[in-house]
């Protein structure tokens, strides 16, 4: 999978590069509108992250040339204007999605990957990491075959969490995640914990390896390398 | 008081005391010369009577004409050349009233004898006249104030004209819509003066309010990139393996403020898109239908803290407001009541007719209630706290000309909204 960075700060750019390269993503960047310009009509990426924003140009028109090619990306939009105008403005003419600065990498991750899952996989909309099969349209999860009940929020984590396996997410990222606006100015992100732990232990009920890692401190993990004992 | 009032009421004061003095004093004037006038009469007479009276020896025969009334008193002392005049009021019985009369003695020899001779003068006439000129000039002096007073009414009207012109422009002008204020011109140059130091001043002010918008609004956006780049950076940090428990802390905490700059950053955004009117369609909000939305969001964070929720959402409001800030409103005063609550503690969600009112339980705090919705003002014990939320309500509350109080009672804060 080919995605392409067009972010004008460097310092952003290459650790957005960094965190998609770590999740087995092929990475490139670029810091201005006439060299994102030239690498889309050059190659074909699965996709493109653009800022709006750019010293020469506007990254929406870096979409409007994407959608004249018929390029099969999928498109998502960083940017630092929380305008709504933009936000309808992309959406209209082909974005897939839309963050706003400051965002958590984890967060455009589980973006990237809800986007290609939609634009790639529209058929079959599953999920499947060892022994757990998630179904995203019916909203399921299925651990050896057998249905796990989740709740919204319980399943939202678990997507999440499998979005940035082996990656340490913080509770805030968590929090806003799952949450949204409802967690983002409350600070203690420690409400969390219960849902965590009540997703663990359904998890672990219908046999699934213990995954979810309290890391001291800072957040979670979900860990599938060098599995704990059970 | 007004312009017009006060300076009629000045004139009307002035006029009248004037009007009483001069008064007075030009009728006590238009007395003395008549008094004189009528000295001077009598004089001429006594020389007359005197000149007559020399000529006879005896009163038997005694015929003096003149055209007053004379009274011949025979006094025993010796003659003494005196000269008094007075004044007198004598009962004329053919007329029957009371008549005043001017009166003149003095001493003469008839014969051999010695004489008062007092002659009398009726003031009857002067004092008509001088009644008559008094009331001419009081017609007369209340005429002019009232001409006056209509005069300066009307010149106040046509001449103040441009000046309430000037006020009502100014005081219709709007510093965040209009870029200048544009005033006629006036032909008195007082006014024109006013009207161009108005128009220099409110261009000044208004390019201050932009230069500090566009600052505001600027320093807002630029940080946000440094933010990002803060955030993944922080991230990427924290995948490393193997990290101390010192170094996990020093992380943690770099990231918890990192945190709060950017969410103080989005609400500072947030305000200043409020200010700028960047929320302008409105549409038919049903409150009730919102609140229990986004209560039941809510409902993790309220139960993680074993808040106690209870809601009487007994009228559904509806008012014509912008959707998302009509959420974030309502995200902001629940999200208030969690955050300034006890543990285990009461949360009441009241939404009555044309009101919305939300109560907790939670520590007091020595804020005055009219500096509660300022700026990064906050309890000192709650750190955790942005001190924006209650600044986003207010705003919005602004906006649309609600009304929001805080009050405590019955051991609860109280946070009204009445639409």
């Amino acid at each position: 999978m080919k995605i392409l960075i067009i972010e004008d700060e460097f310092a952003l750019a290459e650790s957005i590069g960094q965190y998609l390269t770590d999740e087995g993503y092929i990475c490139e960047l670029a810091l201005d509108f006439s060299s994102a310009s030239l690498k889309i009509n050059a190659y074909d990426y699965d996709c493109v992250i653009v800022d709006i924003n750019l010293p020469d140009g506007n990254g929406l028109d870096i979409i409007r040339e994407l959608k004249k090619n018929h390029a099969p990306s999928g498109i998502i939009i960083i940017s630092a204007r929380n305008s709504l105008d933009d936000r309808i403005t992309g959406l209209d003419i082909g974005a897939d999605d839309y963050l706003v600065k400051p965002f958590n990498l984890s967060e455009l991750n589980s973006r990237v990957k809800s986007v290609i899952r939609r634009v790639f996989f529209s058929g079959s909309s599953e999920i499947i990491l060892n022994e757990i099969r998630i179904d995203t349209n019916a909203l399921q999860v299925f651990v050896h075959d057998k249905i796990v009940n989740l709740t919204k929020k319980e399943f939202d984590l678990l997507i999440f969490f499998i979005s940035n396996k082996n990656k340490v997410l913080t509770k805030e990222s968590i929090g806003e995640n799952v949450w949204g606006d409802y967690a983002d100015t409350l600070n203690s992100f420690d409400f969390i914990y219960t849902h965590i732990k009540n997703l663990r232990k359904k998890l672990l009920d219908k046999g699934s390896a213990g995954y979810l890692e309290n890391m001291y401190g800072v957040g979670y993990k979900f860990n599938t390398l060098n599995l704990p004992e059970k | 008081m007004k312009l017009l009032n006060k300076t009629s009421l000045i004139i009307i004061t002035v006029a009248l005391f004037i009007f009483f003095l001069g008064g007075i004093a030009f009728y006590n004037i238009i007395r003395a010369m008549i008094i004189k006038q009528v000295d001077y009469e009598l004089v001429v007479q006594q020389h007359n009577v005197v000149d007559e009276l020399n000529n006879i020896q005896q009163l038997d025969n005694a015929f003096i004409i003149t055209e007053n009334k004379v009274k011949l008193k025979k006094i025993e002392t010796a003659y003494r050349a005196t000269q008094v005049f007075s004044d007198t009021i004598l009962f004329d019985d053919i007329n029957k009233l009371y008549v005043p009369y001017r009166v003149l003695k003095f001493q003469n020899y008839i014969g051999s004898e010695n004489f008062e001779i007092a002659i009398y003068r009726s003031m009857l006439e002067a004092e008509n006249l001088i009644e008559k000129i008094v009331i001419t000039m009081t017609v007369m002096l209340i005429s002019l104030i009232l001409a006056m007073y209509f005069l300066n009414r009307y010149l106040f009207k046509k001449i103040w004209d441009d000046f309430f012109f000037t006020i009502d422009k100014v005081k219709k002008y709007n510093l965040r819509d209009d870029p200048n204020l544009e005033l006629a011109f006036s032909e008195v140059e007082e006014f024109q003066t006013l009207n161009k130091v108005f128009e220099k001043l409110t261009e000044r002010i208004h390019n201050d309010y932009i230069s500090m918008k566009e600052f505001t609004e600027n320093a807002s956006h630029e940080i946000q990139t440094p933010l990002s780049i803060m955030r993944a950076k922080i991230e990427l940090l924290l995948q490393y393996p193997g990290y101390s428990k010192e170094q996990i802390d020093l992380i943690s905490s770099l990231n918890e403020a990192v945190n709060r700059l950017s969410n103080i950053n989005k609400a500072l955004i947030l305000l200043t898109r409020i200010e700028n009117n960047q929320f302008p369609e409105t549409s038919k909000v049903h409150l009730k239908e919102r609140i229990k939305y986004h209560l039941e969001n809510f409902l993790d964070i309220i139960d993680s803290r074993n808040i106690k929720l209870e809601t009487n959402l007994e009228s559904d409001v509806e008012i014509n407001v912008n959707t998302a800030l009509a959420d974030i409103l309502i995200i902001n005063l629940v999200k208030n009541a969690i955050r300034h609550n006890f543990d285990k503690g009461i949360l009441l969600i009241h939404l009555g007719d044309g009101f919305l009112e939300i109560s907790n339980t939670g520590p007091l705090f020595d804020i005055p209630p009219d500096q509660l919705f300022n700026r990064f003002v906050r309890a000192q014990n709650t750190n955790d706290s942005l001190g924006l939320g209650l600044s986003l309500v207010k705003k919005i509350c602004e906006l649309y000309n609600f009304d929001v109080q805080y009050i405590f009672k019955d051991n609860l804060h109280k946070l009204i909204v009445t639409f």
